[in-house]
């Protein structure tokens, strides 16, 4: 982790180093919805988000803020979840929850313009949270307390948590005949650290894991 | 409704009888959502200057999947006032970027919770909604312009009980805008996200989908900027 982020910082300081101009620097501004996919253990789940931020030193390096789900609704791949001992829900023994998770963190780019195409190298930390839930008819508890009531007592407070994400990717931006907007894809690789819940004990479920992602970048200009 | 509908008719002819330079809005839509079967939304928007819109707006659903202290009701009512605001950031020839805030304060319900058949109990509760976010505008041609950007609603129980509903970390819009004549555009707004809140019991995703018409009042010719409603 150390050697990478050296190398992170040195690549900054060689994109700082290229850009600099007599010019007093603009700063631009970019919105990039995006949709995409993890691929997890033994199913490929879906995510939708957003980065926005500035672009500097004529649009060199973008410095924003990156926010994406994976939510349980449009994923509904299940974990097949044992139940303590002696313990039981609607007569159950185990039960089969879904996974939900989201991702708030800060990211810098260090961009690359070619002549048809433009490259950056998206480098994010920040937060990832998310859990495992009842789905369906599980949702209507025994005695109408509410789900997360029952999501607690049964996973001992360990339905949900919160660690450190950190993203290393590569995103390409075809521009289009409208200026300040661009289309493209991105790769991006998800670790994640210290995130321990009832269902996923090992904290495995999204850490180191392939992110594909498309978008719709809007600009400056 | 009937009220809601007076207060807004009443609200709408005073403004149009005022004589004003600048230009006023006027959106009348429909739409379906995570929320909602089928919500209707009345809106006014008001032009204060080149690069400052402001306006009030009107929402009242069929539910189909709210909340009362973070539990679900599937029918009932649900009514919106809020009062939206952009400001625009830039524009340069064919991309504008817009500063978006929405403030309202929402009413939801069910009426005979027990469903005993006697409409002597309802089960509400009320809320301070707030939505910051970025929009952007292209003009495909003279008379289309897309639409796009993330906004941030977020929800906050007041009563019965005080929590935190729900938030969208972002949802993402889009918007559709077509000049049908020189006072009149019709729309289309779509929007979708990821959410959290109610410590999981509420939302976790949501969609919507809203067309109408937008009818312009003054001098100048109707902005195509055309807000998220959530």
């Amino acid at each position: 982790m150390k050697k990478i982020l050296i190398a992170s910082c040195l690549l900054v300081w060689a994109t700082f180093l290229t850009a600099q101009e007599s010019k007093p620097a603009k700063i631009g501004w970019f919105i990039t919805p995006e949709v995409g996919v993890m691929f997890l253990e033994n199913h490929v789940g879906k995510t939708i988000g957003a980065s926005f931020g500035v672009k500097l030193w004529k649009d060199r390096l973008k410095v924003g803020i990156i926010s994406y789900g994976r939510p349980g609704p449009i994923n509904s791949y299940t974990v097949d979840t044992k139940l303590a001992e002696n313990q039981t829900y609607l007569g159950k023994s185990s039960v089969k929850l879904r996974a939900d998770w989201g991702v708030v963190g800060a990211f810098i780019a260090p961009t690359f313009k070619f002549k048809k195409f433009e490259l950056d190298l998206p480098i994010g930390y920040g937060v990832g949270t998310g859990g495992f839930y009842l789905h369906g008819d599980d949702r209507k508890t025994p005695d109408g307390a509410r789900v997360s009531v029952w999501e607690d007592k049964l996973f001992k407070g360990e339905d949900a948590a919160a660690g450190g994400w950190t993203e290393f990717g590569a995103r390409v931006f075809f521009p289009s005949k409208i200026k300040g907007m661009s289309f493209g894809g991105g790769v991006h690789y998800t670790l994640i650290s210290g995130w321990k819940t009832f269902a996923d004990p090992s904290g495995e479920f999204y850490n180191q894991r392939l992110r594909v992602n498309l978008f719709v970048n809007f600009g400056s200009h | 409704m009937k009220q809601l509908f007076i207060v807004f008719s009443v609200l709408l002819a005073l403004l149009s009888a005022y004589n004003m330079s600048a230009q006023s809005l006027v959106d009348v839509s429909v739409g379906s959502s995570t929320q909602d079967r089928v919500s209707a939304n009345l809106a006014y928007r008001y032009q204060l200057n080149d690069r400052f819109r402001i306006g009030l707006e009107a929402q009242y659903g069929a539910p189909r999947y709210r909340f009362v202290d973070a539990k679900p009701i599937r029918e009932g009512f649900s009514t919106t006032f809020s009062v939206p605001l952009t400001y625009r950031l830039y524009e340069k020839d064919q991309i504008r970027l817009d500063f978006y805030a929405r403030t309202g304060l929402r009413v939801q319900g069910k009426i005979d919770p027990d469903q005993n058949d006697e409409r002597d109990s309802i089960l509400s509760a009320n809320a301070v909604l707030f939505e910051p976010g970025l929009l952007v505008t292209i003009p495909a041609t003279e008379k289309v312009h897309f639409q796009g950007g993330i906004t941030f609603p977020m929800g906050f129980q007041v009563s019965p009980s005080s929590l935190f509903e729900f938030a969208h970390v972002p949802l993402i819009y889009a918007g559709l805008n077509v000049k049908t004549s020189e006072r009149r555009h019709v729309f289309l707004k779509a929007a979708t996200g990821a959410a959290f809140g109610g410590n999981g019991d509420t939302y976790k995703f949501s969609w919507s989908l809203q067309a109408g018409i937008r009818f312009a009042f003054g001098r100048r010719t109707a902005a195509p900027l055309v807000e998220p409603t959530f």
